[in-house]
């Protein structure tokens, strides 16, 4: 007997979609979809043979069954993004692959399902439909044709459905008409559930039947729900009852299932989509090709990158201004300066490169000094340049550096920017690196000229030759305009388009904000940095006596080597641990020795104050020296976290230690500039309530609106009444602790 | 939760026994915060990312980590949800604060932010009542379904500060 395979292809889609990983190829492209199909097409082949081969699709729009009940699949959720992808792919790839790909407007994909069955019954073939739709059970008859379940991987028969409605098959669609059904929007009879309508069913078997008998037909609760719900009934019976007309005849013979390789006529889209298993798959027996195409390893696969751009010096005012002159306010221009430094409080612009399609680049020489440097631009005509670009729609990579070389040096006052593709390759994965050259590099295979071979060491930008500086800050914005386009696609591909508005709304309004905050700075006392600094080295010259008195030997106290060694070697305590270099005397192991000898808890105080001096008060006393308010300055790395905190560094302020004395002290430092007092403004308990709003729990929710001390409620939950304030630290704990990581030491 | 329970352990001074005692009440007592700790972690494992209130995600390649790493990255992804979330709120804020203070030319200067905290430095004279309205302005950033509130401190210095 030969067997048709039915698929109910957008069933199929779906369950594979969310049965399998959420694959993606190195584009973002989800690929999960694509995957499923291809294995079922290669199953097909192996375990699951068949002789002839259907695909039933639905249509877009309307269904007859719409004209019965317009409220039909009304309340269905929308298919998410990543699946509304692979789609259309994959409906290509039925074509392509040869197999018949069935629908007709106004039929859902059940009747095209339906319609085939008849005519292959007829035919004296077994049928088999590879779905898990209750909708098709209507059609089980053991020995004719059977469902399959793809992802659980089991036959569906007459005993199956049995088992799971207590119905059989032939009455299905008549217990349907009762029992309804919510996902498509099918009334049924209000009030009967599954068990109330399967025990009419197998009394009655058709909706005819128990409306003749209606007196008898139950308890009155149940006769009454029937009788009110009568029309709807036979409606849903209508809805449900899967139509055998699609089609008024039909070839089988044009479905036949060869033995061939269908997947090797995929061979470059399984390419395209980085699939390898599929691809390994798809070239099995490639020697006599089962596909009309030929196949030719694409070059991209292979080869490194061939890309490559002009970088064009504009020397002079005039050339200058015959490329802004054709710049409009639409026109996307990719900006970048060169500098003598990373320091925009005094570093000086060496030139500006930018680049306006992706064939060539220009470069701007403003400031090189060397003997015998080329003509360049004067500052003045530069800056006349750089305003009208200004009002471009400016794209860069880490825009805030430039812009607040901008503003410091030069006074201008920069645009919102159009596009950063530093926080674009953030958002699209924060655990990233995002500089350019690996950004280029993961994008284009493509690898930049290193900053290091430009410049030697000691010397900066202004040394290097026009034509080289050309070529690499040519590159520079050539590489920035070319990510900005593959990382928004990108970013469209791998359904984070909701990201892009982000960027727009969020993070480029936030960059201007750390830019004005980075110039601002903070005001120091140095008068209390110096005192701070004095008496710490103070008490460090008599803790270096104490502990040398109490070891008993005079060694660098600084150096973990020797520390290890007078400990473990000399004093002979237990404990420590050997590693490479010597012995560990890391605070968590120094911990633990606390009580062990009387040295140890002198060296833990040593090393807290020789942090604070090292880390804290020497730096921010030097930085404040060289500004005339002592006001210090920080940078804020807005991409710097993969949870999307802000980062700080030069010198990091958010880790001054906050519940030591040591670090008050530090903070005593930072005061407010004459007339002025600082604020301090701070969300309280925000995680928790983030918790609260985020689960939902009910108690969380009532203890935060009714504003009752949290940690005081969960420790009444946890301990009971009485011990509860008692207990209040514990609670305190374990509420900070689990949702973010015992780590959290702050909130303790 | 083995880890949770050595590091409850070690913060309260008490038995790794007390620890897990105190874990299980919290989460029998807590059912809901349970189940949703645990949708998060599902999500990871089936969608490979997370996602903070503003949707931005951050992305664990669970399929190919080995076992330490895919404990890491539970953790890690609840720690997103709320740090990130958290990090989300504070930079509307900012954002907001900033718009106005230049809007009205305001008297005030936001200077740091370290993490759930801002540091303003503000004209004596106006110090009480801009406080007063960065506040408002920082727990009205998002309607959630509990208050957001924030405690304001003033003074000379940041070590006064709270």
């Amino acid at each position: 007997m030969k067997t048709i395979t039915i698929i109910d292809t957008f069933g199929f889609f779906f369950r594979s979609y969310f049965a399998l990983p959420p694959l993606r190829n190195s584009e973002g492209f989800p690929t999960g979809l694509l995957t499923g199909f291809a294995n079922l097409v290669d199953s097909l082949h192996r375990e699951h043979r068949t002789d002839y081969l259907v695909f039933a699709l639905d249509t877009k729009g309307k269904t007859f069954r719409n004209d019965i009940y317009p409220e039909y699949k009304a309340n269905r959720d929308p298919a998410p993004e990543d699946l509304v992808k692979q789609l259309p792919i994959a409906i290509e790839w039925i074509e392509q692959m040869g197999f018949a790909n069935l629908s007709r407007e106004g039929y859902e994909a059940d009747d095209v399902i339906t319609t085939v069955t008849k005519f292959a019954k007829a035919q004296g073939l077994k049928v088999r439909i590879i779905s898990h739709d209750k909708d098709l059970y209507q059609m089980i008859e053991d020995g004719k044709v059977e469902m399959y379940d793809w992802v659980k991987g089991g036959i569906v028969n007459e005993q199956s459905c049995i088992d799971k409605f207590a119905v059989h098959p032939r009455d299905f669609i008549n217990f349907q008409a009762i029992l309804g059904d919510s996902s498509d929007n099918v009334p049924g009879v209000k009030g009967i559930g599954k068990v109330g309508a399967s025990k009419l069913i197998n009394i009655y078997h058709t909706l005819e039947a128990i409306y003749e008998d209606i007196e008898n037909c139950g308890t009155p609760r149940i006769q009454k729900l029937l009788l009110e719900s009568k029309e709807l009934a036979f409606m849903s019976r209508d809805l449900v009852t899967m139509r055998t007309d699609v089609f008024a005849d039909m070839d089988v013979e044009s479905f036949v299932f060869e033995d061939k390789n269908y997947l090797s006529c995929l061979l470059d889209e399984f390419e395209q989509y980085e699939m390898k298993q599929a691809l390994r798959r798809a070239k099995v027996g490639m020697e006599g090709l089962d596909c009309e195409r030929e196949y030719v390893p694409s070059v991209k696969a292979i080869s490194k990158s061939t890309l490559s751009f002009e970088a064009i010096t504009l020397d002079s005012k005039e050339k200058l201004a015959s490329i802004i002159s054709t710049l409009h306010k639409d026109t996307l221009v990719a900006f970048d300066t060169e500098t003598t430094g990373l320091d925009t409080k005094v570093a000086q612009m060496v030139g500006f490169s930018f680049c306006l399609d992706k064939t060539k680049a220009y470069y701007v020489p403003i400031g090189h000094h060397y003997l015998g440097v080329e003509a360049q631009v004067s500052l003045e005509d530069a800056l006349k340049a750089i305003k009208v670009l200004m009002h471009c729609q400016v794209i860069g990579q880490n825009l805030k550096f430039d812009f607040s070389l901008l503003v410091n040096q030069y006074g201008l006052t920069p645009p919102l920017p159009y596009g950063d593709t530093m926080i674009l390759a953030w958002l699209s994965n924060p655990s990233r690196k995002v500089g350019l050259d690996t950004l280029a590099q993961q994008y284009f295979k493509y690898k930049m000229k290193p900053f290091k071979e430009m410049v030697k060491k000691g010397d900066d930008f202004s040394t290097v030759a026009i034509t080289d500086a050309t070529f690499y800050a040519g590159e520079d914005a050539w590489m920035t305009f070319m990510l900005y386009g593959a990382i928004k696609k990108h970013m469209d591909l791998s359904s984070l388009s909701h990201l892009l508005k982000e960027a727009k709304e969020v993070e480029y309004p936030f960059m201007q904000v750390l830019l004005r905050m980075e110039r601002l700075g903070i005001k120091i006392d140095p008068s209390k940095l110096i005192t701070l600094q004095k008496t710490l080295s103070e008490d460090l010259l008599v803790l270096t006596q104490e502990i040398y008195t109490l070891s008993g030997r005079e060694f660098n106290i600084k150096s973990p080597k020797q520390l290890g060694e007078v400990l473990f070697g000399h004093l002979g305590l237990k404990g420590g641990k050997k590693t490479k270099t010597g012995y560990s005397t890391n605070e968590s192991v120094l911990q633990t020795l606390t009580d062990a000898h009387e040295v140890i808890p002198k060296i833990l105080e040593y090393r807290s104050f020789q942090k604070i001096l090292s880390t804290y008060v020497e730096p921010l006393l030097k930085l404040s020296k060289v500004d005339k308010d002592s006001r210090i300055y920080t940078h804020f790395g807005q991409t710097g976290t993969a949870t999307g905190r802000l980062s700080s560094r030069d010198p990091n302020l958010q880790n001054i230690p906050v519940r030591s004395a040591l670090g008050r002290s530090v903070r005593e430092a930072f005061i407010a500039k004459e007339g002025y007092v600082l604020v301090s403004i701070d969300y309280s308990q925000i995680e928790l309530r983030l918790l609260a709003h985020f689960s939902q729990d009910e108690a969380l929710l009532d203890a935060f609106n009714q504003h009752i001390d949290i940690h005081l409620a969960t420790s009444t939950i946890l301990f009971g009444e009485e011990d509860a304030q008692a207990k209040r630290s514990f609670a305190k704990s374990i509420n900070f602790g689990l949702l973010y990581g015992m780590g959290a030491k702050k909130a303790l | 939760m083995g880890w949770e329970q050595k590091k409850l352990s070690e913060e309260l001074g008490i038995s790794s026994k007390e620890a897990k005692a105190i874990i299980i009440n919290y989460f029998a007592s807590f059912p809901t915060v349970k189940s949703f700790l645990e949708g998060i972690q599902e999500r990871v494992k089936i969608d490979g990312y997370v996602e903070t209130i503003l949707k931005r995600r951050r992305i664990f390649d669970y399929e190919s980590a080995n076992g330490m790493q895919k404990a890491g990255f539970l953790r890690e992804s609840v720690n997103t949800v709320f740090q990130g979330s958290a990090a989300d709120l504070i930079k509307l804020s900012m954002n907001e604060i900033d718009r106005v203070i230049h809007k009205e030319k305001l008297e005030a200067f936001m200077l740091l932010q370290i993490h759930d905290e801002l540091i303003f430095e503000i004209k004596e004279a106006d110090a009480e009542a801009l406080s007063r309205r960065f506040a408002s302005i920082m727990e009205k950033v998002l309607v959630l379904d509990v208050p957001l509130e924030c405690s304001v401190s003033i003074g000379k210095s940041w070590g006064e500060l709270k």
